[in-house]
C-alpha cells in the first residue's frame, strides 16, 4: 500500500521546467483502473504459473514413474520437456 | 336813572323792580334811588361828585436806563442792552449766570513763593544774593549788582610740537583770539626707496603741499624668452601703462607620428591659439580574428571614430556524432546566440530524479526535430511486490489501442521493470529502456521496443526477471508527450530517475 500522496511530475522538454502537481480526478480514476487491472493480471499470472507448475510437477512425476525406461532415458525426457525430476535431475 | 318808573306806560305796567349790579346800590321801592360807589386804588385818584374824575397818580411814564431800552406805549417792552454774559480770560474762571463769580488763578514759578487768600503775597525764594568768585568782581550782594569778568589779553604764540599747559594768566581770551603760529615752508623732494624721517623743520606743510618726485623712465628694456629676473638700478619709475617689448610669435613646427618631446631653442613664444600641423587621417585597414599584433608603419593617424572592417558572421555548422575537435578554418565569426544543429546527435532532452514519491512522470513538449526517442527509467516502486512494470502512454491517450507481448487492446505499454518494496534488498533497482523510431511521422502506427529487468528475490538469494517486448500504439499522430506510471498503480519512490534522449 502506497503511503505517498499521488503526485504527477511533468518536465517540459522545451523549457526544462519541472513541475509537480496532485493527480487530477480523471488521472486518479485512471490510476485506480490501472491498479485493478494490474491486480487482475497478477492474479491471472499467478494462476497460470501455478497451473504450469502443477503440470510440470505432474509431468516430472509421470516421467520419474516410467520405471520401464532406463534412467538415462527418463533424464533425457525431463531435459527435453524442461522439468526437474524429483531428486534434482532434469 | 332819574325819571319815575312806568311813566311811559301809564300805570304799573312798566318797571316793577330794580336790582343793583356790581358797584351799584338801590334804595326805595316806589321811587328807588340808585347810587354808584367807586373807590380809588393804588396810583389812582377820584374826584367830583356829579361828574367823577379819575386820575392816575402812580407811574405815568417809563424811561430806559444804561443798558436798558423801552419800546411801546400801551404794552411796554423793556430790554437789556448792556452786559449779558461773561467770558473767562487767561488765568480767570467765571462761574454762575445771574450773579457770576469771576476768579483769578495764580501759581508760583521756580524761585517764587505765593501766600495769602484775599491779599496774595509773591516772594523770591531763589537767588537772594551774589558773591564774587576768583578773578570776578561784584559791586553788591543784592539789588542791582554789577559782575565784572577778568580783562582780555593778547594770546601767546603756538607751534607744532608744543606741550599742553594750564597757564597762569589772570586774563581771559576773546572768542576771536588768535595764537601766533609757525610759518609754511616749501616741502623737499621725495624719491622711491627714501627712508622714513620725522624731520626737524619748524615750519609746517600746507594741505596742498606737494613733494617733488623722480621722473618716469623713458628707456624700457625688452623681455626675452628665458630672460633672467633683475631688480634693476634705474631711478626712474614705470608708468601704469608701460609695456616691455616681447618676442613675437612664430609658426609652430609640424608634429609627426612618434615625435619626441623637445624643449626647443626658438626665441619666439607660442601664441595661445597656435596650432601644430598634425599627420592626416587615413582609412583603417581590415582586422580579423587571428591577426598578429603589429606596430604599423603608417605616417597617418586614426580618428577616434575610426572603424576597422571585420570579418562577417557565418552560419554554424552541424555537430555530427564522432566528430573530432578542430580549431576550424572559417574566416567568419559566430554570433553569441548561434546554435549548432545536433539533429544527428543523441541529445538529452529531459531528465529527472525524484526527490519524493510520484505517481507519474511526464515528458511534455517533446521537440519534433529528432528521428528516435529513447526513454530510460531506473528505480523502485512502492508497491508491495518484488517487481512491477514501468508503463508508458503517449500523448496522454488512455484508450485501449496499445498492443504488446503482454496482450492486445491494452491501455499502456511496458517500458521495463522496476523493483518493488517486497524485494529483499531495499537498495535494489530495476531498469527499463524503450526505443521509439520515427516518433514524428504521421503515416504509420507508432512502433517501439522495450528491454528491461529487475531483481525479484524476496530472500537473500539473487533472482531476477527480464523482459523484451515489442509494442505499438495504434495511432498515427506524432508523439509530443510520454507519461510513465507504475504498472501496479502505485508510486515511483524517491530516487527513481527517468531520462528522455532524442537522436
Amino acid at each position: 500500500m502506497d503511503t505517498e500522496p499521488p503526485i504527477a511530475i511533468e518536465i517540459n522538454c522545451e523549457t526544462g521546467v519541472e513541475t509537480a502537481r496532485p493527480l487530477t480526478a480523471e488521472e486518479q480514476v485512471q490510476r485506480n483502473a490501472d491498479m485493478s487491472r494490474a491486480e487482475a493480471e497478477r492474479q491471472a499470472k499467478e494462476q497460470q504459473e501455478a497451473l504450469e507448475l502443477a503440470e510440470r510437477t505432474a509431468l516430472a512425476t509421470w516421467i520419474a514413474g516410467q520405471s520401464t525406461l532406463p534412467e538415462a532415458a527418463r533424464n533425457a525426457l525431463a531435459r527435453a520437456t524442461g522439468v526437474t525430476l524429483p531428486g534434482g535431475t532434469g | 336813572m332819574s325819571g319815575p318808573l312806568g311813566t311811559s306806560g301809564g300805570g304799573a305796567a312798566g318797571v316793577t323792580s330794580v336790582t343793583a349790579g356790581n358797584g351799584i346800590t338801590v334804595t326805595g321801592t316806589t321811587t328807588p334811588t340808585i347810587a354808584a360807589s367807586i373807590a380809588a386804588g393804588t396810583g389812582v385818584s377820584i374826584a367830583g361828585t356829579t361828574t367823577l374824575t379819575v386820575s392816575a397818580t402812580g407811574v405815568n411814564s417809563v424811561s430806559a436806563g444804561t443798558g436798558i431800552s423801552v419800546s411801546g406805549t400801551t404794552a411796554l417792552t423793556v430790554s437789556a442792552t448792556g452786559v449779558q454774559s461773561l467770558t473767562a480770560g487767561n488765568g480767570i474762571t467765571v462761574s454762575g449766570t445771574t450773579t457770576p463769580t469771576v476768579s483769578a488763578s495764580l501759581a508760583a514759578g521756580t524761585g517764587i513763593g505765593i501766600s495769602g487768600t484775599t491779599t496774595l503775597s509773591v516772594s523770591n525764594t531763589g537767588v537772594t544774593s551774589i558773591v564774587a568768585g576768583t578773578n570776578v568782581s561784584v559791586s553788591g550782594a543784592t539789588g542791582a549788582v554789577t559782575v565784572n569778568a577778568p580783562a582780555f589779553a593778547t594770546p601767546g604764540s603756538s607751534a607744532v610740537g608744543d606741550s599742553a599747559a594750564a597757564g597762569t594768566a589772570t586774563t581771559v581770551a576773546r572768542s576771536d583770539h588768535t595764537h601766533g603760529r609757525e610759518a609754511f615752508a616749501t616741502p623737499g623732494a621725495s624719491a622711491v626707496a627714501d627712508t622714513a624721517s620725522a624731520g626737524s623743520a619748524t615750519t609746517v606743510a600746507r594741505s596742498d603741499h606737494r613733494h617733488s618726485r623722480e621722473a618716469f623712465g623713458t628707456t624700457i628694456t625688452a623681455s626675452t624668452i628665458g630672460g633672467t629676473a633683475a631688480a634693476g638700478t634705474s631711478t626712474g619709475v614705470a608708468r601704469e601703462d608701460h609695456k616691455h617689448a616681447f618676442p613675437a610669435g612664430a609658426a609652430p613646427s609640424a608634429l609627426t607620428v612618434s615625435s619626441t618631446q623637445a624643449t626647443g631653442t626658438s626665441a619666439s613664444p607660442a601664441l595661445a591659439d597656435h596650432v601644430h600641423a598634425m599627420p592626416g587621417s587615413a582609412t583603417a585597414g581590415a582586422s580579423a580574428v587571428g591577426d598578429t599584433a603589429a606596430t604599423g608603419t603608417a605616417t597617418t593617424v586614426a580618428l577616434s571614430d575610426h572603424r576597422h572592417s571585420r570579418e562577417a558572421f557565418g552560419t554554424p555548422g552541424a555537430v555530427t556524432g564522432g566528430a573530432t575537435a578542430a580549431s576550424g578554418s572559417a574566416t567568419t565569426l559566430a554570433r553569441s546566440d548561434h546554435v549548432h544543429s545536433t539533429a544527428s546527435l543523441g541529445v538529452l532532452l529531459a531528465s529527472t530524479t525524484l526527490s519524493s514519491a510520484a505517481a507519474s512522470i511526464t515528458f511534455s513538449s517533446i521537440p519534433q526535430t529528432y528521428k528516435t526517442l529513447q526513454v530510460v527509467v531506473q528505480g523502485r516502486a512502492a508497491a508491495a511486490t518484488t517487481l512491477t512494470g514501468v508503463m508508458v502512454r503517449f500523448n496522454g491517450d488512455t484508450s485501449a489501442i496499445y498492443d504488446n507481448g503482454y496482450g492486445a487492446n491494452r491501455t499502456d505499454l511496458h517500458a521495463g521493470f522496476i523493483t518493488g518494496a517486497s524485494t529483499f534488498w531495499s537498495a535494489a533497482t530495476g531498469i527499463g529502456i524503450m526505443f521509439i523510431q520515427d516518433y514524428t511521422q504521421t503515416i504509420f502506427y507508432k512502433s517501439c521496443f522495450s528491454i528491461g529487468g529487475s531483481s525479484n528475490n524476496s530472500g537473500s538469494t539473487y533472482s531476477h526477471s527480464g523482459m523484451t517486448s515489442h509494442g505499438q500504439w495504434r495511432n498515427t499522430a506524432a508523439i509530443t508527450s510520454i507519461t510513465l506510471t507504475v504498472e501496479s498503480g502505485g508510486n515511483f519512490v524517491s530516487g527513481t530517475s527517468a531520462t528522455l534522449v532524442g537522436s
